[in-house]
């Protein structure tokens, strides 16, 4: 299939509704950057970056898919070893270990890692004789497990929650058995669970505080130790609810909200995007956008139900549960329903890394969209 | 095609599964959203208000108090107050990030964490230094520590590295992060410590920038103390320090080191704030007495003035007075917006914050006059400060504004005092020391306007005397002899009317010393000269201040005539011509006793009286019409007349004329030259230290009064009579009139230059 009809035959919804949820992400980092010089140009850094991603983009719909799963471990082992590399040669930013810098720009390297733990799950379990036992999915785990550890290392806890959901998600879709994913899923929240001691401080702190606002009302908003937890580690969270509960029905319009304008709601342009969505265009808006998320994730659900082929299938279902999940995850932090941390809303979110592998991952969906039944000779089909 | 699956599933249901199963979730956020933003919508639309609305007062300029020529007395001038923020200071300053950061390697190494403190000493900043740069690298690099305090000793070692190097805390911490230099080593036997790994180089250039930063602290600990601040900058860190362990919020709590900063300080301050985290500046104004601080050639003026404070935590009474007449129901209404998606109990919010705000105002700006005319007029003068509600953002720079209430600046206050005669009078009252206490005051006869008023000894810096020997009197106030013109009115008064009295044709004549007797006394009373038949002639007796003339015309004028005598001055009390207040000052009330024998009362004993109330009826003799002092030119009510006929009124004239020139301050050079009338008078006022009050009264210029004086000097030994005592000091300030070409056209027109 010659390039051009690869592009023709692309799933053009799901390319239209991506664009759309980027572009409304670029309005609103606009208007998240707008009162601030310090962040004055982010606007325009995320046009190019989207430029350039839609444009390597096209160049990824172009080359067939097949030949990517000759080069999954390739990828999944590059992915690792930036990880591994990082408390070598990256750089502490707030903190955390997460970036690599190269001239002009940083580089995160554990947005790269989740698409290349889809894809080599996705070339991993495209053998369904590998996913309909328990022992078959020790190894998927460690391909998700390992990258998770070493972003949950960075310290990155938002990343590393989202390379669970997509590992679950595949191996369903592959074909495990429930009682297989049960099993890991149990696994996985007592894991979960007993993470909470070997966190941060800073990590469980957070925990503690998102514990503690559930009881708060406005008789006790004064208490000394609300308020010092409103000074700290509430700070944002607190922020972005009065932020999305400001909003209303109809929000206080683009660029409008005092929340946002005023700089009450750090990490606006990235981690609490969403709230600044919500502030500005309302309960309406919000749920546009959720909307929009939804039904591009749902398309690429179709896409993979479309697909004969279980590499390209399983590739799409790990796309659309990496957008989904990280989606979710961004929209539950925003309005404090888990604990607060730091993770991009993909394709709306301001970053580089995230933008680009989001962009990516859409555009490898839309490559299988193109290219529903080829031809793998000798690789198990269904 | 529904293929069977491990679990009983074909693939694409597994696939709706996945999307049902990520739908879930989806449906729980929008069901949360849409009771946030629809159910709690009202409540977090307040919350979003309270982030960024915020009522902002603006102080009023306190009124200026200018003399009777519109020269400033005193008035407001804009200062910088000085305030600290400890949280900043001890995370931003390299010395208090230095003792912080030391304190936790000592508690690393199991010592007590309260070693190294902000004062000067063993364990002061240059020792937390050294133990700061003797670190050990492995600590910094999260080994042989716990986590926890590894993580806060980088983030105080790098705090350190970035504000003493200027590259800020990030690149402290790359610094951290970034191998040793190349050859550090450690001391045989010891760990690599921060200084090694930083080379020597480096470390020679943080240690002479801490130098310069402990420099720069000490300088501003000399600029806080010099700007009258109770406690040094380095007192009050240490303290901040100390109460981190007992109420660490307070830290966030901003305390005022100075209120009134120096300019020069204050600019080198503004502009090195990068260099003094923690530290702020806060525009103030400062109550300057004639521009500058402390200026003493108008000392009793000063005190007279008064001075303003701040409130107190006393005067809750007085702000919530305050706040109420500043913000009076329809003011807060027009300032509280009405928004229909809030609910009413927030409108009645933000009017409770409205009033927190002023109060707070008054509380940390609100300043009040104590004593003087300062508290006097402090109504007039203290203005009300303005309340604006804006938005504000994050970082407190105002965005938008709401609403506002002007601020209403303070009304000058012109006064009646002529600053340069009170600058002579206060260098004749230093140059005329004597007695215990002395008074002078001089005042516009026509009007009772207070021209100069002044006093010594004077009230220590900052304080307030409310009873100052100006408007009382310190142990005695008897006014002895410059009391006799009104009792020779009277005895005048009595002889043209026919009143009860004895004619002075038939007094007998005047022997000196105890040749008086009075029925009742063991000892004859007297005179203090042998004035023979002058006793007998009114205006020389007068002149000659001989006792035995008044001790006769009392006798035969009787008790009521000589309480009239006294009231037509203004000195009983409970009369109607007393005077008892100075608008809203204190003034003494004249005492008149009848306990003392009347014929010394008819000589100024049992009658007690301020310089005030002297130079006031010196005045009614000068225009026939006792006047009502004033410190103001609109205050006070019309003169009063003495309703004695003009030709008595003469008589009284020529006999303090005839003291004047040949009587009891003949010896008071200057006095005739200048046309000036009047009276002395020594009142002894103990038996047993001798001591006398010496006074000297009158007014000048006969023809055209344009002042009347009086002059008194507290309990002077006996011998020294009120000529020398209060009559020189009084030359003295009339001869400088004379000399200054402006006043003598003012108060003695006519008469020539010295």
């Amino acid at each position: 299939m010659s390039g051009v009809r690869a592009l023709a035959r692309a799933d053009g919804w799901v390319a239209l509704l991506a664009l759309t949820v980027a572009l409304i992400g670029g309005l609103f980092i606009r208007s998240a950057t707008l009162e601030d010089p310090r962040f004055g140009s982010l606007a325009a850094k995320q046009a190019l970056v989207l430029l350039i991603a839609a444009g390597s983009g096209v160049g990824l719909i172009l080359v067939p898919y097949p030949r990517l799963l000759r080069r999954a471990w390739w990828l999944y082992a590059v992915a690792l070893a930036a990880l591994l590399l990082l408390p070598w040669f990256g750089i502490v930013i707030n903190g955390a270990r997460r970036w690599y810098r190269l001239p002009g720009f940083y580089v995160q390297p554990s947005e790269l890692a989740k698409l290349a733990v889809i894809v080599a799950l996705a070339a991993w379990l495209r053998f369904k004789s590998k996913a309909t036992t328990l022992d078959g999915l020790l190894l998927p785990a460690l391909i998700a497990g390992v990258p998770a550890f070493l972003v949950l290392r960075q310290p990155d806890l938002g990343s590393s929650l989202v390379f669970g959901p997509i590992l679950l998600a595949m191996c369903f879709v592959a074909g495990a058995p429930l009682r297989s994913l049960l099993v890991l899923s149990g696994l996985a929240a007592v894991a979960l669970v007993c993470s909470y001691f070997v966190l941060h401080d800073y990590q469980r702190t957070r925990v503690d505080v998102w514990l503690q606002h559930f009881t708060w009302t406005d008789d006790n908003l004064g208490r000394a130790d609300v308020q010092a937890a409103l000074r700290g580690y509430g700070f944002q969270p607190w922020q972005a609810l009065i932020a999305i509960g400001s909003g209303g029905m109809a929000g206080f319009g683009l660029e409008q909200g005092p929340q946002n304008r005023y700089g009450f709601l750090p990490y606006r342009f990235d981690d609490y995007i969403f709230a600044v969505v919500c502030e500005e265009s309302g309960l309406l808006g919000a749920l546009g956008l959720l909307g929009l998320q939804g039904c591009l994730v749902a398309g690429l659900l179709r896409i993979a139900a479309r697909t004969r082929e279980r590499f390209g299938r399983l590739l799409v279902v790990g796309v659309a549960t990496y957008l989904g999940t990280q989606s979710l995850v961004h929209a539950a932090v925003c309005t404090w329903l888990i604990p607060a941390t730091g993770l991009p809303m993909p394709l709306v979110s301001y970053g580089g890394s995230s933008t680009l592998v989001a962009v990516w991952a859409v555009a490898l969906a839309l490559n299988v969209s193109a290219r529903r039944e080829p031809v793998l000779a000798s690789d198990g089909y269904l | 095609m529904r293929r069977a699956g491990g679990g009983g599933f074909g693939t694409g249901a597994r696939i709706r599964w996945l999307g049902l199963a990520l739908a879930l979730p989806g449906l729980v956020i929008a069901a949360h959203l849409a009771l946030l933003m629809v159910g709690q919508h009202a409540a977090w639309l307040e919350r979003s208000y309270r982030n960024r609305w915020v009522f902002k007062d603006v102080p009023a300029r306190r009124g200026a108090l200018l003399d009777r020529d519109g020269v400033l007395l005193a008035d407001d001038q804009p200062a910088f107050a000085l305030s600290l923020h400890f949280r900043e200071f001890r995370r931003g300053d390299p010395v208090g990030v230095a003792v912080h950061g030391a304190n936790l390697a000592a508690k690393a190494e199991g010592l007590t964490d309260n070693r190294y403190r902000l004062v000067r000493g063993a364990h002061g900043p240059r020792a937390a230094f050294a133990r700061m740069m003797a670190l050990p690298w492995a600590w910094l690099q999260r080994q042989g520590i716990p986590a926890e305090l590894s993580r806060d000793l980088r983030f105080y070692a790098a705090a350190l590295l970035g504000g003493l190097l200027e590259i800020g805390r990030s690149r402290g911490f790359q610094r951290l992060d970034a191998p040793p230099v190349a050859g550090a080593a450690a001391a045989p036997g010891a760990p690599l410590t921060l200084a090694d790994a930083l080379g020597a180089d480096d470390v020679a250039a943080l240690r002479a920038a801490f130098a310069e930063r402990l420099i720069e602290l000490e300088r501003l600990d000399v600029a806080v103390r010099g700007a009258g601040a109770r406690r040094g900058l380095w007192q009050v860190l240490e303290q901040q320090r100390q109460r981190l362990w007992l109420q660490p919020e307070a830290e966030d709590v901003l305390f005022t080191l100075a209120r009134r900063l120096e300019y020069d300080v204050a600019v080198r301050v503004a502009l090195q704030a990068e260099r003094h985290p923690g530290l702020t500046l806060q525009p103030t104004v400062q109550r300057y007495f004639g521009r500058v601080p402390g200026r003493d050639d108008l000392a009793s003026l000063q005190a007279f003035v008064g001075i303003v404070r701040p409130f107190w935590r006393e005067d809750r009474e007085a702000i919530d007075e305050q706040v109420e007449a500043v913000l009076e129901g329809p003011v807060l209404a027009g300032l509280v917006p009405r928004n229909p998606d809030l609910p009413d109990t927030f409108q009645q919010r933000l009017a409770r914050v409205a009033r927190q705000r002023v109060s707070l105002h008054y509380q940390l700006q609100g300043r009040m006059g104590k004593g003087g005319l300062e508290r006097a007029f402090d109504g007039w003068l203290a203005g009300d400060p303005g309340l604006r509600l804006v938005e504000k953002d994050r970082r407190a720079q105002e965005r938008g504004l709401w609403s506002a209430l002007q601020v209403s600046p303070g009304r000058p206050l012109r006064t009646t005092f002529d600053l340069e005669l009170q600058r002579h009078l206060e260098d004749a009252l230093d140059a005329n020391p004597c007695g215990t206490h002395m008074a002078a005051a001089l005042i516009d006869p026509r009007t009772g306007e207070i021209r100069a008023l002044g006093w010594r000894p004077l009230p220590a810096p900052g304080e307030t005397m409310w009873r100052t020997p100006a408007t009382h009197w310190p142990k005695s106030g008897m006014i002895g002899s410059v009391a006799k013109p009104f009792v020779l009115l009277e005895q005048l008064d009595a002889m043209r009317r026919g009143r009860p009295h004895q004619a002075p044709i038939e007094f007998r004549e005047c022997g000196g010393k105890r040749s008086y007797p009075v029925r009742g006394l063991t000892r004859p009373l007297g005179c203090s000269g042998t004035h023979g038949a002058l006793a007998t002639d009114p205006v020389m007796a007068l002149a000659k201040s001989c006792n035995v003339f008044y001790y006769q015309a009392a006798a035969g004028l009787g008790e009521g005539a000589l309480r009239r005598a006294f009231a037509r001055a203004g000195w009983t009390p409970d009369a109607p011509t007393e005077q008892t207040s100075l608008t809203g000052m204190s003034l003494a009330r004249c005492t008149y006793t009848t306990a003392t024998l009347r014929e010394q009362r008819a000589i100024g004993y049992g009658t007690q009286a301020n310089v005030l109330h002297v130079a006031r009826a010196y005045a009614a003799l000068a225009t026939g019409a006792l006047p009502r002092l004033r410190v103001v030119a609109a205050d006070g009510a019309a003169p009063q007349r003495l309703d004695v006929h003009p030709d008595d009124l003469a008589a009284a004239r020529a006999g303090m004329r005839a003291c004047v020139n040949g009587g009891t301050a003949r010896n008071v050079v200057g006095l005739a030259e200048l046309l000036v009338l009047a009276k002395t008078g020594t009142a002894e006022i103990s038996t047993k230290t001798r001591a006398n009050n010496a006074w000297f009264a009158g007014y000048l210029t006969e023809a055209r009064p344009t002042l009347a004086f009086a002059a008194v000097a507290y309990s002077v030994p006996d011998g020294q009579h009120g000529a020398e005592a209060a009559g020189h000091l009084i030359a003295d300030v009339l001869r400088a009139v004379q000399r200054d070409p402006t006043l003598r056209e003012r108060y003695v027109p006519g008469v020539g230059g010295e």
